[in-house]
């Protein structure tokens, strides 16, 4: 199904980004790519989706992929082509030559079925994932090349992920699987291929484990009494949430996709008016699940100066919108801490990083919590686990 | 840069809230003339006119979005507000009737608005994207891949406004951020979607499902030809 020999895969800003690499799959079969972000991972996807030359980038060597090709690709907004679920799971079977009006029943798999008709751009990051999945159930292709797709998802969600990918390769699919969590593919996957700096290793060290030294809870940064919020004409999304942090807390704020873990994000920000309820915060600051929304400037360096980049493993003079996307929002994170804010707002900040970019973010984290007061949304339970109290939402 | 992000937010608001519902399922030839009326009868008939086709514009949002009213009104009172007070300032400097000119202004620009804004929610991709399949399979992608991506623009720079504004930057910062944003959302759409966009809806689309009915449509139809022609 797939036969591949990368000789070399460039892009004019970052030559030889994946070389040596050789694979071949035969239908039924998968693999799984590991490495740390900015390793060559997306840029091998890309170069097996044949899309690496529209990238901007070159490529020498041979890729012959037999059929159909379907890319479950890292942001979540940018595999939907539909303004609607129902539209987007229809466009999948109608290109793929089937009867659209199943796309009902394809949604409801993936458990948002009553999300159906709701605008894409209103969907949560999760939300948006099991549309994803949705979609390329619908399309039924032959190859799937799945970048980094069990971010943002649940627990729930995850397992829908694996069921699916099973499925797909039991009736004869082949799949190049990125991923920095290997635990879920264990038995799915028939060989793993680990990247470093853009070419094949036989491992590397683990990443080391992230440590909080407590810090003394300090002034209030924020409070919230009594908080409801719903959006005009849409169900309530938040009720009755009360919540207080100070200076040197970390608060976790944990829930299903679409619980509304951003949204009070926002309210705390004070881009959202509550509907209900008093929220006070001081200084916020957010870095939202797009980091680019957080990143201003042009290069790194615009953003955060020469030592904070060197101890967030992060370039000096890259353009920003050519990191890759643990990198940006590794970026970002260092760009929020310099600037120092009361209240820190995280929206997903360990979503799609490798081991050891989340290890140095989870500490970038515990040293800004000395200076500020810091709430982040997330579904990763291990830092959940190190926070000082989580919340959680479900259903408002 | 607060008044700008809200009124971006306002826009998402009033015309990128709802799916297909409403008066978005009811079919060209209704609403084609309903839209029609609405845009010409200020013209004939003045103040009853403009009293007329902004009702039914609230009708078409009442049928389709309620939620959405109170941004549609708020843009249209901006829209309004501005070209009226522009005008009659321009008459006042001229030397005719300030008063009587703002007020005709607004008599025609707020139904106006309104009806601009009604289109645009009573507009159906999923519609126009079936109409252009019958050109090419690939063409009835776009009116969709519209519809996703507009509000979804509006949507990262609202975002990146109400970020960069606590951060203490500009206009300039935010718009920044959304630009590169969108850039790379377009590459990634492109990467993740090309298969999908080659291929097109080679079986057409389905209509959504609950097929709704059009009466409502068709009496503010009516409503407005009997207005039109007494």
């Amino acid at each position: 199904m797939i036969d591949a020999r990368i000789e070399d895969a460039s892009y004019p800003s970052r030559p030889g980004a994946l070389r040596g690499v050789g694979l071949r799959l035969r239908p039924g079969e998968a693999v799984l790519v590991l490495g740390r972000s900015g390793s060559g991972k997306t840029t091998l996807l890309r170069a097996l989706s044949g899309i690496l030359r529209e990238a901007g980038g070159s490529l020498k060597g041979r890729v012959s992929v037999r059929g159909s090709i379907y890319v479950v690709p890292q942001e979540p907004w940018d595999g939907i082509l539909g303004y609607t679920p129902l539209m987007d799971v229809a466009l999948s079977l109608s290109a793929s030559n089937r009867d659209p009006r199943a796309a009902d029943s394809y949604l409801g798999r993936v458990g948002i079925g009553s999300l159906w008709d709701r605008p894409c751009h209103l969907l949560s990051a999760g939300e948006a994932r099991r549309l994803n999945l949705a979609s390329f159930s619908a399309f039924a292709p032959d190859v799937l090349l799945l970048d980094e797709a069990s971010a943002f998802l649940d627990e729930g969600g995850k397992g829908i992920l694996v069921e699916q990918v099973e499925e797909f390769l039991s009736s004869g699919g082949s799949a190049v699987i990125v991923d920095h969590d290997p635990t879920p593919w264990r038995g799915v996957v028939s060989e793993t291929l680990i990247l470093e700096d853009g070419a094949p290793t036989d491992g590397i060290p683990p990443a080391p484990e992230p440590r909080w030294e407590k810090a003394p809870k300090g002034d209030l940064v924020a409070e919230v009494e009594d908080l409801w919020f719903r959006f005009p004409g849409s169900r309530w999304i938040l009720k009755d949430v009360s919540l207080s942090v100070s200076r040197g807390e970390v608060v976790a704020v944990l829930g299903p996709n679409g619980s509304g873990k951003t949204t009070l994000l926002r309210i705390l920000l004070g881009a959202l008016r509550p509907s209900r309820g008093r929220v006070w915060a001081s200084r916020p600051l957010m870095v939202p699940e797009n980091p680019l929304l957080f990143l201003s400037g042009a290069r790194t360096e615009d953003e955060a100066p020469e030592e904070l980049l060197s101890e967030f493993g992060l370039p000096k003079g890259r353009a920003c919108r050519t990191l890759s996307s643990g990198e940006r929002r590794r970026l970002a994170i260092a760009a929020a801490l310099r600037e120092g804010a009361d209240l820190l707002l995280l929206d997903e900040p360990t979503a799609g990083l490798d081991p050891w970019s989340r290890s140095g973010v989870v500490e970038a984290i515990g040293r800004a919590r000395e200076h500020s007061g810091i709430v982040i949304a997330t579904h990763d339970p291990g830092l959940a686990s190190m926070a000082d109290r989580t919340i959680e939402l479900g259903g408002g | 840069m607060g008044i700008l992000s809200a009124l971006s937010q306002t826009i998402l608001r009033s015309v990128f809230l709802t799916g297909e519902r409403g008066c978005r399922r009811c079919p060209c030839w209704a609403k084609l003339p309903t839209m029609a009326f609405m845009v010409l009868l200020p013209y004939i008939l003045g103040p009853w006119g403009s009293l007329a086709s902004s009702s039914a514009a609230l009708y078409l949002y009442l049928i389709t979005a309620p939620e959405a009213i109170p941004a549609a009104l708020l843009i249209s009172a901006m829209v309004t507000t501005w070209f009226s007070a522009t005008g009659a300032l321009t008459a006042q400097l001229l030397g005719g009737g300030a008063v009587e000119t703002g007020v005709t202004i607004a008599l025609r620009t707020l139904p106006l608005s309104l009806a601009g804004q009604a289109a645009i929610l009573c507009f159906s991709p999923w519609a126009a994207g079936n109409i252009l399949s019958r050109l090419s399979p690939t063409a009835s992608v776009y009116p969709m891949l519209v519809w996703r991506l507009a509000p979804q623009a509006l949507s990262d720079a609202t975002l990146a406004m109400e970020v960069q504004a606590a951060r203490g930057r500009g206009l300039k910062e935010a718009l920044s951020a959304a630009l590169a944003a969108s850039m790379d959302r377009r590459d990634g759409i492109l990467w993740a979607n090309l298969p999908r966009l080659r291929l097109g809806a080679r079986r057409g689309l389905p209509p959504p499902r609950r097929s709704p009915s059009c009466l409502p449509l068709l009496l503010a139809l009516a409503a407005l030809t009997l207005i039109g022609l007494l």
